[in-house]
C-alpha cells in the first residue's frame, strides 16, 4: 500500500504544520505584543504588577516584595523615577509572558490530551459524536482557563493602567483568544483519522 | 470550510487591529480619563537651584599688611603762608607767624602734627608712602614726555613725582613745620618738592624714570621760584590738592588724604548748556573709586591753626586773613606763647571696607589716646576776637575734635530664597518644599493661582536707608522646560528631553530667559508689591495665567531693584555745625575789605591796631568809610556738607538689587499609575 503510506505521511505532516501554525500564533502574538506593540503603542504604561500581586496574596513573598519595591521610586528624582519605570516594565512584560506561556502550555496540553483520546476506530459514527461532545466541553474548559489567565492579567495589572485603549486589549489579551482559537482550529482541522473525514465535523487535511 | 475559517480568522484579526488604532473605540474597556494618560513630567531633568548666595564675596584678611598712601595737603593756606610778598603782615616776626595747621613756636606745635603721627601709627607695620599734594603742577607736555598719554601711567608717574617719603619715622613730620615757613614743606615751589634724589628709586612705581622725574621737578622748582608759574601751579576753581590727590589715587592701596577745606574753591559748576557739574562726584566716578568696591571714611577734625590765609574758598584776599598769632607782650616787647585759633581739617580715608575699618579703628584709638591732642588750646584770656553775625566773638580755649562718616556704595543684602525669614506661600496651587528649594505645582484645573513671596527687609545699609514705598518689582522666567512637540514613537525626536507615553513622544525643550523676547506672553505677572508688618516685610505676589501655562517646569525669578533715588542717606549732624556755605556776596564783601586794607595800610610800617587779628572786634565806625563785614568763618569747613553729598552721590548706584527670589513652578500633565 505505498500510496496509502504516502497519504498518511502527508496527513501527519499537514497536521504537524497545522499545529505549528495555530499554536505558534499565540506565542508570536505575545512576542509581538512585548517587543513591538508595547514599545510603540503602550510604552510608559506598565503597572507595578508585583505590588498588586503582593497585595492580592495572603502571604508575603520576599522576591515579589523586592520587585514591588523596585517598582516604586526611591526618591523623587527623575533618575529614580526612570529606574522604577524600567523595573515595572520589565516585571510587567515578564509577567505577561509567563501568563501567556502558562495558558498556552495548558491549552496545548489539554488539546493534545483530547486528541490522544480520539484514536479508537471502532464504531466511528459513535466515536465522532462522542468526540464532538468532548471537543465542545474541552473548548469550553479551555475558554475558562484562558479567561482565568486573562482575568489574572486584568486584575493584577491592566485595570491599573490609565487611559487604556484597544492596543492594551490586543497586547494583553489577544494571546488568550488565540489560544482558544488555536485549540479549536487544530481540533477541527488536525483531528485523528478515526473521527475525521472530508466532509465531516473534523476535517481531514 | 477550512477556507471560511481562515477567512473569518483573518477578518477578526484585521478588525481587532483596526479597533486598536481607533482612540476611544473601546470605551467600555478604557475606563480611564484622558488626563491620567498624560506623561509624568517628574521624569524631566530639571536642575536644582543653586545653594550659593549671589554676590557673596570673602572679605580680605584683616591682618594682611597694608600699602598706604598718605596724601598731605601742602597748599599754602594749610601752612598759613601768606602768598603776597608785600603785605601788612610780616611773614615772620615776634607777633606774627605763618605755619597754619603745622605751626611751630618753640616746642609748641600744631595738633596737626599729632594727627599725622597718629596717621602713621595707625598704619604701623605697613608700607607707607607720603605724597605731597600742593598747588604745584607739571605742564602736560612734561607728563606726556614722562608717561605718555595713558591716564594710569600718568597717574603712576604723578604719584612718584609727589612722593616725598617712604616708610617715614614720626619725626619726619616735625621736619615739615618751622617757625619760619619760607622754603618749608608748604611753600610754593619749595625745594622739598623734589625728594626723589633722596629716596631709594627702587621703591618708586617707575624706578627707571627717577632721574628724568627729578630733573623735571628741578625745572619746576626753578620756574616757580623765578616767578614763571604758567602751567606750574594749580589753575581753576576745580583744581585743589584734594582733587589732585583723587585724580591720581592708587586704587589698589589705602589712601589717606588730608585737605584744608579753604582750598576747596568751588565744588560744583554749571556747564554752558545748563548741565550742573559736581566736580568731586565726577572725579570719583571717572576714577571708579566706588565701582572698585572702595569706600570713603570722611573725617572732619577740629585742630588749632596759626597763620595767614590768603584765600578761603573762592575768595582771594589782597591782604591775608590773620587767624591766630603769638601772644605778644607790649611791655617786654616779646612773645611768650602761641595763640592758635580753631580750624577744621578734612581727611578722607579711601580703601576697601576691610582696610578702612582696620585703619580707622586704629586711627580713632590713636587720636583718642594721643597726648598731643589732649587739653585746651587758644587764647585763654580773651586776647583774640573776631566778628560774626555783627557781634564780637571772644575766642575761648578749645580742644581737639574728631568726627567721621562712612560713605560707601549702598549695598543692601540681596534678598533671596536663602535669606533668613524668607517665606513662600501659594494660593490656588500646591507648594512642595525640598530643603530650601520650593516648587509650586500648578495643575491645569486650578484657577486664580498666585504665589506670594514674603521677605524681611532691613532698610539700612551702613549710613543709608531706603524708601521702599515706591519700590517697583518684576517677575521673569529665568528658564523653562516646556512641552514643545508631540511626535509618534516611530519618529526621531530632536533636541530636548523626551518622555514616551503610549504611542507618543512628548518633547520638552529648555529655554533660558524664556518670554524675554516678548514673542510669547509670559504666564506670570506681578500682581502686587506691598510693605507689611510696619514696613519690615516686603510682600510680592505673583499670579499665573493658567491659559498660558504649558506643561513643564518654569524657574520664576521675582526681582526688585532699589533705585538711587530711593536711597536715603543718614543725616550727618556734625557736618552742619562744622560746615559753612559761602555766597558770592560774602566773597565779594571780604575781598573788597581786604583790598581796602591793602590799599590803605599795605605800605604802613606797622599793623594797625584794628587789623592785628581777624579784622578786630566789631567796629561801628567802619574802615575808611567801608563797612567792615563779618570775618570769614575760617574756623569752619566751607563746602563740607556739599563734599559729603557729592561723595555720596558718587557712591550711589543707579540700581541696586534688593530682591532676587527664585522658585520653580511645575505644571504637570498627569501622573502615571499609582504615583511614584
Amino acid at each position: 500500500m505505498p500510496s496509502a503510506v504516502r497519504l498518511r505521511r502527508s496527513n501527519r505532516l499537514k497536521c504537524l504544520v497545522c499545529y505549528l501554525v495555530c499554536f505558534a500564533l499565540p506565542l508570536l502574538w505575545q512576542a509581538a505584543a512585548s517587543l513591538w506593540i508595547y514599545p510603540l503603542k503602550l510604552t510608559g504604561t506598565a503597572p507595578n504588577v508585583a505590588l498588586h500581586l503582593q497585595a492580592a496574596l495572603p502571604f508575603s513573598l520576599a522576591p515579589l516584595d523586592a520587585l514591588a519595591r523596585s517598582g516604586e521610586a526611591a526618591a523623587a528624582t527623575p533618575e529614580a523615577l526612570r529606574a522604577a519605570l524600567f523595573s515595572r516594565e520589565q516585571s510587567w512584560l515578564w509577567f505577561l509572558a509567563a501568563c501567556a506561556l502558562a495558558a498556552w502550555l495548558i491549552t496545548l496540553a489539554v488539546q493534545l490530551l483530547w486528541r490522544a483520546g480520539q484514536r479508537s476506530a471502532l464504531q466511528p459514527a459513535r466515536a465522532t459524536r462522542r468526540a464532538i461532545r468532548t471537543y465542545r466541553l474541552t473548548l469550553l474548559w479551555l475558554c475558562a482557563v484562558n479567561a482565568a489567565f486573562a482575568a489574572v492579567v486584568w486584575l493584577a495589572g491592566v485595570r491599573w493602567i490609565p487611559g487604556r485603549t484597544g492596543w492594551d486589549l490586543a497586547a494583553y489579551f489577544g494571546c488568550y483568544a488565540l489560544n482558544v482559537a488555536a485549540a479549536a482550529a487544530v481540533s477541527r482541522l488536525a483531528a485523528p483519522p478515526a473521527i475525521s473525514g472530508r466532509h465531516a465535523f473534523f476535517k481531514r487535511l | 470550510m477550512v477556507r471560511r475559517m481562515l477567512l473569518a480568522l483573518l477578518l477578526c484579526a484585521a478588525l481587532l487591529l483596526t479597533a486598536c488604532g481607533l482612540p476611544g473605540a473601546l470605551d467600555a474597556f478604557s475606563g480611564a480619563d484622558s488626563a491620567a494618560s498624560a506623561p509624568d513630567l517628574r521624569l524631566l531633568e530639571w536642575p536644582a537651584m543653586s545653594a550659593a548666595v549671589p554676590g557673596e564675596t570673602e572679605a580680605p584678611a584683616s591682618a594682611a599688611p597694608l600699602l598706604a598712601d598718605l596724601w598731605l595737603d601742602a597748599s599754602q593756606v594749610t601752612g598759613g603762608i601768606n602768598v603776597h610778598e608785600e603785605s601788612v603782615y610780616p611773614h615772620f616776626s615776634r607777633k606774627y607767624r605763618e605755619g597754619g595747621f603745622h605751626y611751630r613756636y618753640g616746642s609748641q606745635v600744631g595738633m596737626y602734627e599729632g594727627v599725622l603721627r597718629c596717621l602713621l601709627a595707625a598704619a604701623e607695620g605697613s608700607r607707607v608712602r607720603v605724597l605731597r599734594a600742593g598747588n604745584e603742577r607739571l605742564p602736560e607736555e612734561v607728563l606726556d614726555a614722562l608717561a605718555g598719554s595713558d591716564a594710569q601711567a600718568r597717574a603712576s608717574v604723578t604719584r612718584d613725582l609727589l612722593t616725598c617719603a617712604m616708610n617715614p619715622l614720626p619725626s619726619f613730620f616735625a621736619g615739615l613745620s618751622a617757625e619760619d615757613m619760607e622754603g618749608s614743606f608748604y611753600d610754593l615751589g619749595t625745594p622739598m618738592l623734589n625728594r626723589l634724589r633722596a629716596l631709594d628709586a627702587s621703591l618708586l612705581e617707575n624706578p627707571s624714570l627717577a632721574p628724568a622725574m627729578a630733573d623735571a621737578l628741578d625745572r619746576q622748582i626753578a620756574a616757580i621760584q623765578s616767578g614763571d608759574t604758567d602751567g606750574y601751579v594749580a589753575d581753576g576753581d576745580a583744581d585743589a590738592p584734594l582733587m589732585y590727590a583723587l585724580e591720581n589715587l592708587d586704587l589698589t592701596r589705602l589712601s589717606v588724604i588730608t585737605c584744608d577745606p579753604a582750598t576747596l574753591r568751588r565744588l560744583s559748576s554749571v556747564e554752558a548748556d545748563g548741565r550742573p557739574v559736581d566736580f568731586v562726584t565726577q572725579l570719583l566716578e571717572a576714577r571708579g573709586v566706588f565701582d572698585a568696591g572702595l569706600c570713603v571714611q570722611l573725617y572732619a577734625l577740629v585742630l588749632d591753626y596759626m597763620g595767614q590765609m590768603s584765600s578761603f574758598g573762592a575768595a582771594d584776599f589782597a591782604e591775608p586773613l590773620l587767624w591766630g598769632r603769638l601772644d605778644y607782650d607790649n611791655a617786654v616787647q616779646n612773645s611768650d606763647k602761641a595763640l592758635p585759633m580753631p580750624r577744621t581739617l578734612i581727611m578722607l580715608v579711601v580703601g576697601t571696607p576691610a582696610q578702612v575699618d582696620r585703619y580707622t579703628s586704629l586711627l580713632d584709638e590713636g587720636l583718642a589716646a594721643s597726648e598731643a591732642l589732649k587739653g585746651l588750646r587758644g587764647p585763654d584770656e580773651g586776647q583774640l576776637t573776631y566778628t560774626a553775625g555783627g557781634q564780637t566773638v571772644v575766642q575761648q580755649p578749645f580742644g581737639f575734635e574728631s568726627h567721621s562718616v562712612r560713605i560707601e556704595r549702598p549695598g543692601w543684602t540681596c534678598l533671596t530664597r536663602l535669606s533668613e525669614g524668607a517665606a513662600l506661600s501659594a494660593s490656588g496651587c500646591t507648594l512642595e518644599t525640598d530643603g530650601q528649594a520650593a516648587t509650586v505645582v500648578l495643575d491645569g484645573e486650578a484657577s486664580g493661582a498666585s504665589v506670594t513671596v514674603s521677605l524681611p527687609v532691613t532698610q539700612e545699609s551702613g549710613a543709608a536707608s531706603a524708601d521702599l514705598s515706591g519700590l517697583t518689582a518684576s517677575v521673569s522666567v529665568e528658564a523653562a522646560l516646556i512641552l514643545t512637540d508631540a511626535l509618534p514613537t516611530t519618529a526621531q525626536a530632536g533636541e530636548g528631553q523626551v518622555i514616551a507615553l503610549r504611542d507618543t513622544q512628548y518633547v520638552f525643550t529648555r529655554e533660558d530667559e524664556a518670554f524675554r523676547s516678548g514673542e510669547r506672553q509670559s504666564p506670570f505677572t506681578l500682581a502686587g508689591v506691598s510693605l507689611e508688618d510696619g514696613g519690615n516685610r516686603l510682600t510680592l505676589t505673583v499670579s499665573a495665567d493658567e491659559a498660558e501655562l504649558a506643561p513643564g517646569y518654569y524657574r520664576v525669578l521675582v526681582s526688585a531693584d532699589l533705585s538711587g533715588a530711593q536711597v536715603e542717606w543718614e543725616d550727618v549732624p556734625w557736618a552742619a555745625g562744622l560746615g559753612a556755605r559761602l555766597t558770592n556776596e560774602q566773597i565779594s564783601a571780604w575781598e573788597q575789605f581786604a583790598q581796602a586794607v591793602h590799599t590803605y595800610d599795605g605800605d604802613s610800617a606797622s599793623v594797625p591796631r584794628q587789623l592785628q587779628h581777624a579784622w578786630g572786634p566789631v567796629n561801628e565806625s567802619g574802615y575808611h568809610g567801608l563797612t567792615i563785614p563779618d570775618f570769614p568763618p575760617v574756623m569752619r569747613a566751607p563746602g563740607l556738607e556739599e563734599l559729603i553729598a557729592q561723595v555720596r552721590a558718587a557712591a550711589n548706584v543707579d540700581e541696586a538689587p534688593l530682591v532676587r527670589y527664585a522658585f520653580d513652578v511645575f505644571v504637570p500633565a498627569g501622573a502615571w499609575e499609582g504615583g511614584v
